[in-house]
């Protein structure tokens, strides 16, 4: 409820400073981004259990202040991040990257039919045609929609975002260096 | 690629461009700022969707493979926006379903369109009126045939009657009456001309027959039977006057058992200079009994008085 502002949101608060925590820690090249985010919530929540209350910051400033404290103590106590040359992975023959490649096709194809219709069919027109073109039709979307193109872009972010974690959520594959 | 100020900031901020200063500013608001977190989405799915499509500089791709790669997570990024646009040109590519007439008409009902549905609850009204007002004028047309038909029939058994009597009196001296009764058939030849002239080309055939009708006399005289074959329509009766005083008669028919009228002519004025009046009494109202034909003349002020009585007998088959 802190979180939330006083408002019950469901957890959905909860998740969306924890998405931002590891996003956040793997730009910094964490090794276990989503690690260091539920640490860092663990210890806003010890504080809340504590005091009762956290005052003088809003909750996703305090997040942040707290993530700091412990990517520092990450930086300082933990072993650095490994080169960025030594960390990408040799790159796959060619049948077993496209192997790879059919497999995400199957995986994506599964994470869109759990889709719902009309998200579905945002999703796809969203993306549908190239720069300009695609920003003119992103713009009469959001006219037909009646949403902002902001609104319009969150909206997408968010679809988009489903399906990358439902696909995160099958099966794991060998990382994988993109081909060129 | 054209960006904004703001846009190529995060842009660098993503590919670690920046300087440290604003590197921690932009780590603050990643987190803590609602709007820039969600622009930060958006703008990074975009630089990852544009590194798939081959649309970054040279500089920014290597950049991007370098350093935005480096990452587990952001290559996962990376791999899924290929696949995923893969996936947005087939499902561009497929056909677009056809919705059945039906679909697409009810379509048309399920959101509130009022000025379409008003149109065509006004349409549906103006049909129903149209209906009515048609079949109203066929049913009026239709018994204005009847009577015209009937009345040309009665007609030509009239002229027929005529020409039967004028082959008699020729053979007497009475010339006076013999160019009376050719008077009254020429009239009455003029007058079958013009209805015919006025006759649908359909004619639905009516049956008829008719009965010549005298003023009854002082005295015992036998009483004409008319003999009504069944299917008969009209009975066209000519009722002979004595003069042909008024500017109007009316006929009415009546069961002199009871003195009821069982039916009544409308007004009606003499043919020409006839001293008959031709009238159709509708067959279906005659049974096998007496009956009294009663004329009226009507003078101009409006009164009416009877002038003279014909008794009949009907026998129907």
């Amino acid at each position: 409820m802190w979180l939330d502002g006083g408002v019950d949101s469901g957890g959905g608060r909860y998740l969306e400073i924890r998405e931002r925590l590891v996003l956040y820690f793997d730009r910094k090249n964490c090794s276990s981004p989503e690690e260091l985010a539920d640490e860092t919530l663990n210890r806003v929540t010890r504080r809340l259990e504590e005091e009762g209350t956290i005052t003088g910051d809003a909750p996703a400033q305090y997040c942040y202040i707290v993530a700091r404290y412990v990517l520092l103590e990450f930086l300082r106590h933990r072993k650095r991040q490994m080169p960025v040359d030594a960390e990408i992975p040799a790159p796959r023959d060619a049948s077993e990257e496209k192997r790879e490649t059919e497999r995400r096709a199957e995986s994506l194809q599964r994470c869109m039919e759990n889709l719902s219709q009309a998200d579905r069919a945002l999703i796809v027109r969203y993306y549908q045609g190239d720069q300009r073109i695609k920003i003119e039709n992103r713009k009469s979307m959001a006219v037909q929609l009646g949403l902002t193109m902001n609104a319009l872009s969150i909206r997408a972010c968010r679809i988009r975002g489903k399906l990358e974690n439902c696909m995160r959520k099958l099966p794991e594959t060998k990382d994988t260096q993109i081909p060129e | 690629m054209k960006r904004t100020m703001n846009e190529q900031t995060i842009v660098d901020y993503l590919l670690g461009n920046l300087p440290e200063a604003d590197l921690e500013r932009l780590d603050q608001l990643s987190i803590a700022d609602d709007d820039f977190a969600a622009l930060l989405s958006a703008k990074e799915h975009d630089l990852v969707d544009a590194y798939v499509r081959g649309e970054l500089s040279s500089g920014e791709r290597d950049r991007f493979v370098s350093h935005y790669l480096a990452s587990p997570l952001r290559r996962e990024k990376a791999n899924f926006a290929r696949v995923f646009h893969e996936k947005i040109q087939q499902e561009r590519a497929a056909p677009v379903q056809q919705e059945s007439l039906v679909t697409r008409i009810s379509k048309l009902f399920a959101v509130p369109r009022f000025s379409l549905q008003w149109g065509f609850a006004a349409a549906t009204l103006l049909i129903l009126l149209a209906g009515g007002y048609l079949m109203m004028s066929n049913l009026r047309l239709r018994d204005e045939i009847r009577q015209t038909q009937a009345g040309h029939s009665a007609l030509q058994q009239r002229a027929q009657q005529l020409q039967s009597r004028l082959t008699q009196q020729s053979s007497s001296e009475n010339k006076e009456e013999v160019a009376r009764l050719q008077q009254e058939l020429a009239d009455l030849k003029l007058q079958i001309a013009e209805s015919t002239k006025n006759e649908p080309v359909r004619q639905p055939e009516v049956k008829l027959i008719a009965l010549n009708l005298s003023p009854q006399m002082r005295g015992i005289s036998r009483i004409p039977l008319l003999t009504i074959p069944g299917g008969t329509d009209f009975v066209a009766m000519t009722l002979e006057m004595e003069t042909n005083e008024f500017s109007a008669y009316q006929v009415r028919v009546k069961n002199p058992a009871n003195g009821q009228s069982i039916w009544q002519s409308a007004r009606m004025k003499p043919e020409g200079r006839s001293d008959s009046i031709l009238v159709a009494v509708p067959a279906g109202i005659l049974y096998s009994q007496n009956y009294i034909v009663e004329l009226f003349g009507v003078s101009r002020n409006g009164d009416s008085e009877i002038i003279s009585s014909y008794p009949f007998r009907v026998v129907t088959q």
